[in-house]
């Protein structure tokens, strides 16, 4: 027996949520004691995600330019990877967890300080991973295929990304239009925050086309007021509460502010939000 | 997707505006004991539901024998409760969903999502009995995929669905064609199938070979008398003209009306296939059918059908003759999963055909028992011999390979071949040391037209076409090349052959890249080595003996 083999024999087999394939999860004292997650994708899988570990907007997460953990494999070499410069200071690189005073801000949150209520109502967003080529396949596959068993590759993680946000007192999800969940047979956004105690508080007034296939001022133009609140969240007091939005994506921030507004003129205070993925710069566009 | 679950005979009023979701023969046995679906959609649509998939005129009131019935899912009942009437012959049915559907089992979400009809177009056609519902997925006696065979509790999910509001379990092995879940149906066809048996025409004026004539004949005869199931094998060395031997046999099905499956494991060799067959059968309908077909094609019918495995399990109890192309090619996992789709797509009355030049272990062993049928094609259709491999020892070329360089014999056969300006394929067992071997292949050579192709590598097609142009010289590449590419004049070379990875058979189809070619029938074939495994000693006697036995025939 060599050591390869003493290796595998010492540990257990998982097989990969994503590409099926057997892997070997290594043993380690914190394995044994329980401390570590089991391990869901095999490692070239996971190595191709690419963990948000600085950012450099302190408002909607970005990350920082250059570096996101050094991990490439997933990117996709034609240009999805981000024209960052410009739109943060290449050399701000803060931990990825919520702030107190979200002030250094990227151009695109600059810009939103223009519109609307925005100027004095901040909308926190962290997300856990870069929206690679990669990822976007796995989310395809979850979401547009209907994989719901993917969702728990993420909904743990949210959950501890939200450890640095402090009391928090409606957690609620983006809801689907009913003809798209009957497409989709789920809401990939509920799924994602099974860890939380989700509130539906939240429905859709207008129909609304899928987002992924329009530009930044489409989207936000389709928005408007695309959100309400439920009938039965209609009673509740919003005066000074906090409310965290879970979601899949985040991309220009137009859907988690449409739905940020419906609580900020209700009288929130504040409202966070976390997603699986940060989009940046350009992508191919979904199916 | 929920049903309503009435149990027949239903008692309501004939004039109400439900009888139309009622089957509609008027002489429905009175002991019928037995129970009849409706989509719950067609009956209470959605709130928003702006048209389009679903009825466009709901039923706005909930009439009597609605109020006592139970809102089902097709797996929760025993399927052999439900009741499906004969075809009626006073419905016309409609021609696209017949086209889609007829010799298919689909989910309904792909035949709602061709927007070809609404549900309600669905329903009516069960009603009158050209369509039947079947359960997607079956809970007992374990969870099992009807599409896809699929029983790996790994690989089903669970989701509390927005269609039946329930647990509702999902198919991960099939997910890319379509989500079969616990609630949605899959759609049969009963109607009758037409059959067009005149105006083929055989487009191939080719001349057999005398070994590729025989067999040819043997496969017509099958095919001329086919009853129950039965199989044939045909074994045909690498390169002795297997889709030629084909044509015959293929015309003559045509020619009795019924339609063909040939299946194949890589897009690659369908794609290959099509134009062949194309111009084979210049009258009959031909379609090719794998995961890049856009959707509006995915569905056409077809009388001489192309398939890759997944693709297969679309059809259903359709082909009297099915022809499994390069069987032991298909991985060793999907192996049940091709028997099963095949298993499904024959009719019942079918002739099963195995071609190919590796035959696996059980069907060899059935062949030589007599059990199974078969013939043998020990010859290229060119008439020489096969190129018998020769073997070298390389020492620890791994090791090598680590202090960025190859073993001597390896070096001193490429140079020997560029230098008379040969193609050269380079078999390697593992995608991790290829970029290593093509770096130092360039630094030592001194020759940049080296490349190495994978099975993951999104340019593996464009790859092989430039090696084909020649404009690639030296091609390192991963068993994925082992068959299906044909290069006039090209030297094979296997470094490491004795990883597991490379067995008999692969040996052999790699073997049986060389020599392809009538102007160039030989070729160099080198097992570079460190120890010789059985698998290529089998595989060089394999060699030898198919070409003793080609050698008797001529």
């Amino acid at each position: 027996m060599n050591r390869q083999d003493m290796r595998e024999g010492l540990s257990h087999t998982n097989r990969c949520l994503y590409c099926d394939t057997p892997f070997y999860e290594e043993i380690s004292w914190r394995w044994a004691f329980g401390l570590t997650d089991n391990q869901l994708l095999c490692p070239p899988c996971q190595n191709k995600l690419e963990s948000i570990t600085t950012i450099g907007c302190s408002m909607c997460g970005r990350p920082s330019v250059e570096k996101t953990m050094g991990k490439t494999g997933g990117s996709d070499p034609s240009g999805s990877d981000p024209p960052e410069i410009g739109y943060v200071d290449p050399s701000v690189r803060l931990p990825n967890t919520f702030i107190k005073h979200p002030d250094v801000l990227c151009l695109d949150c600059e810009r939103w300080k223009d519109t609307g209520i925005w100027a004095d109502h901040p909308l926190q967003h962290r997300a856990l991973y870069v929206y690679n080529a990669h990822l976007q396949e796995v989310i395809a596959r979850y979401k547009y295929r209907g994989d719901a068993k993917l969702s728990e590759l993420f909904s743990g993680k949210l959950k501890k990304l939200t450890r640095s946000l402090g009391k928090i007192d409606t957690v609620t999800v983006i809801p689907l239009q009913e003809e798209r969940l009957w497409e989709r047979g789920f809401n990939q956004a509920e799924l994602l925050a099974e860890r939380f105690p989700v509130q539906h508080v939240l429905e859709r007034t207008s129909s609304s086309d899928k987002q992924s296939k329009r530009d930044r001022s489409g989207r936000i133009a389709a928005l408007k007021g695309a959100f309400s609140l439920s009938t039965a969240a209609r009673q509740t007091d919003w005066q000074d509460k906090r409310v965290l939005i879970v979601d899949d994506i985040y991309t220009t921030g137009a859907t988690l502010r449409a739905a940020a507004e419906v609580f900020y003129t209700e009288g929130a205070s504040h409202v966070f939000a976390v997603t699986v993925a940060r989009a940046t710069g350009k992508m191919k566009r979904e199916p | 997707m929920r049903f309503y679950d009435f149990p027949l005979p239903a008692l309501f009023e004939k004039s109400s505006s439900l009888s139309l979701l009622f089957p509609s023969h008027s002489d429905l046995p009175v002991n019928l004991n037995r129970r009849w679906l409706i989509p719950e959609p067609l009956i209470r649509p959605f709130k928003r539901a702006t048209g389009s998939q679903f009825s466009q005129e709901p039923f706005q009131s909930i009439q009597p024998p609605l109020e006592s019935a139970l809102l089902t899912r097709l797996s929760d009942i025993p399927q052999d409760q439900l009741y499906f009437p004969e075809p009626s012959p006073h419905f016309i049915p409609n021609e696209t969903i017949a086209d889609m559907l007829t010799g298919r089992r689909l989910l309904i979400d792909e035949v709602l999502g061709t927007g070809a009809c609404s549900l309600e177009n669905i329903h009516e056609h069960v009603s009158n009995g050209y369509i039947r519902y079947e359960a997607g997925i079956l809970t007992k006696p374990r969870p099992a995929c009807q599409r896809c065979g699929n029983e790996d509790p790994f690989l089903f999910g669970e989701v509390t669905c927005g269609r039946c509001l329930e647990a509702c379990l999902y198919c991960r092995a099939c997910l890319m064609m379509g989500r079969v879940t616990q609630c949605s149906p899959l759609l049969t066809w009963h109607g009758s199938f037409s059959k067009k048996e005149k105006g083929h025409r055989l487009g191939w004026e080719g001349q057999l070979s005398q070994a590729q004539e025989r067999a040819s004949r043997k496969l017509t005869e099958k095919v001329k008398n086919i009853s129950g199931r039965t199989e044939f094998l045909i074994w045909a060395v690498c390169g002795a003209g297997k889709t030629e031997m084909l044509f015959p046999a293929i015309y003559h099905a045509l020619n009795l009306g019924t339609p063909v499956l040939i299946a194949t494991p890589r897009t690659d060799v369908v794609r290959e296939l099509l134009p062949r067959l194309e111009k084979a059968f210049p009258n009959s309908a031909v379609k090719a059918f794998h995961g890049e077909v856009e959707a509006e094609n995915r569905y056409t019918s077809a009388e001489l059908v192309i398939a890759t495995t997944h693709q297969v399990l679309r059809f259903h109890r359709h082909f009297p003759v099915v022809i499994i192309d390069e069987v032991d090619a298909f991985p060793y996992t999907y192996d049940e999963k091709l028997r099963f789709a095949v298993k499904n797509a024959r009719a019942e009355e079918s002739l099963t055909v195995y071609l190919t030049a590796t035959p696996p272990n059980d069907l060899k062993r059935l062949a030589e028992k007599g059990a199974l049928s078969h013939v043998k094609v020990p010859r290229r259709f060119h008439g020489h011999d096969l190129p018998v491999p020769k073997m070298r020892w390389t020492g620890n070329w791994k090791k090598s390979l680590a202090k960025k360089r190859l073993p001597y014999p390896v070096i001193q056969w490429l140079r020997q071949h560029t230098a008379h300006g040969k193609q050269i394929f380079l078999f390697v067992p593992r995608i991790d040391v290829m970029e290593t071997i093509v770096q130092s292949l360039i630094a030592i050579l001194n020759e940049t037209k080296i490349d190495s192709v994978h099975s993951a590598d999104p340019e593996r097609s464009e790859k092989v076409s430039k090696f084909r142009q020649g404009a690639i010289r030296i091609l390192v590449t991963t068993t994925i090349l082992e068959r299906g590419v044909t290069v006039k004049g090209v030297q094979v070379g296997v470094l490491g052959a004795e990883d597991g990875i490379f067995t008999e058979s692969a040996l052999v189809q790699i073997a049986g890249r060389a020599g392809r070619s009538p102007d160039e029938p030989d070729g160099d074939v080198i097992y570079f080595h460190y120890g010789k495994t059985k698998a290529m000693v089998a595989a060089v006697r394999h060699i030898h003996d198919m070409n003793r036995e080609g050698g008797a025939l001529s």
